[in-house]
């Protein structure tokens, strides 16, 4: 053997794989090659030595031999601050997180004066400069220094702050849904900033608020940026337009400012965070009356964004002020029972976009705000539902009054018909409903007594029964046990109703709350129901009701769940079910544990609701863009699992989960039994 | 690098011993011999410090100088033949400054040669040179390239930059 020159070279850099032995020997006895060799191990040492005083791009990783990197431009080391890496870069220049001569790490904003040689860019960073140096405020990133290097063309200005670590609220909208405490907490934030801002004097305007301007920290405070546009009143009087389109009100794009411009575009950002949609969209008054909150926040984002002046809140404290006012913060201060179920809710806002979403109820006294939801196919407001519910269990109570029971149950019948036409009547029924549930509240009835229980004198303790032999465990059916008949769904409540062409979906809900049951309804089951109950038991009210419409269910006692289908379709399932079992089919990985789930949900895109569950369990998803839908759910406290597999069931759906990746992929379920048998064939042959 | 608990040895023998046995190469001593000066140095430094003779450990310079020392010493033996082998210092010989400026100006060529290569070429070069425990192996997966062209990529570069440094030198 007779190595070469890079046999010998990649030995000396330890890169070499062919026969070390045979190669060492090769060496020993050649002159010339330990000369090579010796050579190569030099210049290996001097590799090495020049790797470790090499300074390398902290954004692309190349080479840098001067101030700047060749291939992108980042500089190293402007003015002491060693740049670790560029957090944005755009035409205008750049920002770099740094670390200054104490090793404290800043943010380093640069602006590219040979790209953008405009005198306006200039003026805007000398402006924020001035600016941070004047300000002084938790919310507001605390100057450092300003300074500028190069010359002529190569000049560059560069501005150290205080590096805010957060996420910047539009980025941060692509993975997150906002509730409507999260946006009351939000415009409190801001709010505030905005007052002290507006309390300087001369007033300072930020003129570009929005939502890549706010940054959320880890610990949820908010922080305002970029202070390029800001403006102090009465400097001047021009119509110069600065600001960002959607944001700012009319007279802004005049270059006309004031003490309503920042807070206008502070309405802009929350309608932009609450739609997810660009303000510009959504920004007239019919569109902002159908964003799906709280009556009282609605109130208080038209007045912010209203389009004429006098019709907004002055200044930033009157906003502050009438958010307190109009009660739009009682969400804020809700007792913490809620706030779970307040969240899943308020994803669910954000995520039905045009359908209606309640407030699931655990028995408490709290009162609750009310979601004046806009009528969606004729669907009863989220308030009736809940009186129904608690109507229902008031009406069983024999120790309380019989006159008493029926001042609540009378109205029953009226509140229950489905005859909304308009918006109005929405809201004037969800206002009826509501009276009568604080009504119903209010009058404090005693704990409730049933009827079986009255009259019976208590039952004596009974005598220790002897241990029973253990039972043989029954194999795992998949993690997810199905009772079809015989049943133990409930039967020991009884409820008492009265509903006149209410939709399906509805009823469900209602018998699902009265019951304290969980229910999973495709959207394509429709059905207007007309139902006089009294005293019947949940579970046959349940099978009459089903049964009168050709639908059935099935239910699984895990999470209390009951997922209602055509009766045909139920077949079809239990027979293919039957057919896996009789192949030995079992699935090939379980999904992972989650955290129980909370949702109500009525006429909710399948997708969106596939993918909030999957980012509560903190799993990827991977959804075909053919599986559509929508469907009516209403959960509580349900295991994750059994809430997944509930769902995908409900729509002919499966799933495969590849535990190492985390990733759920979703798929019609006879797609995955054709995978499977594919599968099973190429393992046959 | 510092060491002050003797079960870290392992650690370091592993982390800087190819770097001691290039030192010994670096001399024109054969591979099979050189492995051995570069054992005998870690052994001869772990003897020292088990009996207290060094407070502290600069690694890998220490290691290579007397692995340097120990090579040298071997190829004297053939002019010489008695020779006192002892450890060297423990402490930095007293900086030379030609020498130091002679290093800087030989880095800076080298530097400079390689900002003439690839893009590819200088990524190889970070990925093997400027990375914890950087291989070719895994720079051909980082960048997506089969092994056999990163070594390729790698013996090109060496031989530009031994190229350019040869044509420097009077």
């Amino acid at each position: 053997m007779k190595p070469t020159r890079d046999d010998i070279a990649l030995y000396a850099s330890g890169s070499y794989d062919g026969d070390v032995a045979a190669l060492e020997a090769a060496i020993a006895c050649d002159e010339t090659l330990r000369a090579q060799l010796a050579e190569e191990a030099q210049l290996e040492e001097l590799l090495r030595d020049a790797a470790a005083s090499a300074t390398f791009c902290p954004a692309c990783a190349d080479l840098v031999r001067e101030e700047r990197c060749r291939s992108c431009g980042t500089a190293v080391s402007p003015g002491g601050y060693a740049v670790e890496r560029v957090l944005v870069a755009n035409a205008h220049g750049r920002m770099y997180v740094a670390r200054d001569a104490d090793g404290k790490q800043v943010a380093l904003k640069e602006l590219a004066f040979v790209q953008s040689p405009g005198a306006d860019a200039v003026a805007a960073f000398e402006r924020e400069a001035k600016f941070l140096r004047a300000l002084a405020h938790p919310a507001i990133p605390r100057f450092c220094a300003s300074f500028e290097e190069g010359e002529g063309v190569n000049t560059r200005y560069y501005l150290a702050q205080e590096l805010v670590t957060g996420e910047a609220l539009d980025a941060r909208l692509e993975q997150h849904f906002y509730a409507e405490t999260e946006i009351v907490e939000l415009a409190t934030q801001v709010l505030t900033v905005l007052v002290y801002l507006q309390g300087l004097s001369p007033m300072v305007i930020h003129r570009d608020i929005k939502p890549a301007n706010l940054l959320r920290r880890a610990d949820g405070s908010i922080a305002l940026v970029d202070f390029g546009a800001a403006h102090v009143q009465g400097t001047t009087a021009g119509s110069t337009s600065i600001g960002t389109f959607g944001y700012m009100p009319i007279e802004q794009l005049a270059g006309q400012v004031d003490a309503t411009t920042d807070p206008y575009a502070l309405g802009a950002t929350l309608v932009h965070l609450l739609t997810r949609q660009e303000p510009w969209r959504v920004m007239n008054a019919e569109l902002i009356g159908t964003i799906n909150v709280s009556l009282p926040l609605r109130r208080f984002l038209e007045k912010l964004v209203a389009p004429r002046r006098e019709d907004r809140f002055p200044n930033a404290a009157a906003a502050l002020a009438g958010l307190e006012e109009r009660g739009a913060i009682r969400a804020k201060r809700a007792p913490p029972i809620w706030r779970p179920v307040a969240i899943a809710v308020a994803a669910a806002v954000a995520l039905a976009g045009a359908g209606t979403v309640g407030f699931a109820l655990r028995g408490s006294s709290e009162k609750m705000p009310m979601t004046a939801s806009v009528p969606s196919s004729g669907l009863l407001p989220d308030a009736c539902i809940m009186y129904a519910a608690e109507t229902a269990n008031v009406s069983r109570c024999m120790n309380v009054p019989a006159e008493t029971r029926q001042r609540f149950t009378a109205p029953l019948s009226s509140l229950m018909q489905a005859n909304i036409r308009s918006e109005g009547e929405f809201e004037e029924r969800s206002s009826a409903c509501t009276s009568m549930l604080d009504e119903l509240r209010a009058a404090a009835l005693p704990p409730c007594v049933p009827d079986m229980e009255v009259g019976v004198p208590p039952t004596p303790p009974t005598p220790p029964t002897p241990p029973t032999p253990p039972t043989p465990p029954t194999p795992p059916t998949m993690g997810y046990r199905i009772v079809t008949a015989p049943h133990a769904f409930l039967n020991a409540k009884k409820i008492s109703t009265d509903f006149k062409a209410a939709p399906i979906a509805d009823v469900l809900r209602f018998f699902a709350k009265a019951c304290d049951a969980n229910v999973v309804l495709p959207d394509y089951i429709k059905a207007t129901i007309t139902l006089t109950l009294d005293q019947v038991p949940c579970d046959q009210a349940v099978e009459v009701l089903l049964e009168a419409h050709g639908l059935w269910y099935r239910y699984i006692p895990e999470g209390k769940l009951l997922e209602v289908l055509p009766r045909k379709e139920l077949d079809q399932i239990d027979s293919m079910d039957d057919e896996r079992e009789r192949q030995g089919y079992v699935d090939p990985a379980d999904l992972p544990d989650g955290p129980r789930v909370d949702l109500d949900m009525k006429d909710a895109p399948l997708q969106d609701v596939l993918h909030m569950l999957a980012a509560q369990a903190k799993i990827n998803l991977v959804v075909p863009e053919s599986i559509r839908g929508k469907l009516t759910v209403t959960l509580t406290k349900v295991p994750w699992t059994v809430a997944v597999k509930g769902i995908l069931e409900s729509h002919g759906l499966w799933f495969r989960y590849r535990a190492n990746g985390k990733v759920l992929r979703i798929a019609a379920r006879k797609e995955l039994d054709q995978e499977d048998a594919a599968a099973r064939e190429r393992e046959r042959r | 690098m510092s060491i002050r608990e003797p079960d870290r040895w392992d650690e370091a023998i592993r982390r800087f011993d190819h770097r001691v046995y290039l030192s010994v190469l670096a001399l024109g001593i054969p591979p099979e011999r050189a492995r051995e000066i570069s054992q005998a140095a870690w052994t001869r430094l772990m003897e020292k410090h088990a009996a207290g003779g060094l407070a502290e450990l600069e690694l890998p310079g220490l290691a290579i100088r007397q692995a340097r020392f120990l090579g040298l010493n071997e190829l004297a033996r053939g002019k010489t033949e008695k020779r006192v082998l002892a450890a060297v210092p423990d402490r930095e010989p007293a900086p030379d400054p030609e020498r130091e400026l002679a290093g800087k100006l030989q880095l800076d060529r080298v530097l400079a040669a390689l900002e003439t290569c690839s893009p590819t070429a200088r990524r190889v070069f970070r990925l093997i040179y400027a990375t914890p425990n950087g291989t070719a192996a895994s720079a051909a997966r980082e960048l997506g390239l089969s092994l056999q062209r990163v070594r390729q990529i790698l013996c090109e570069t060496r031989a530009h930059i031994r190229k350019t440094l040869e044509e420097v030198q009077p």
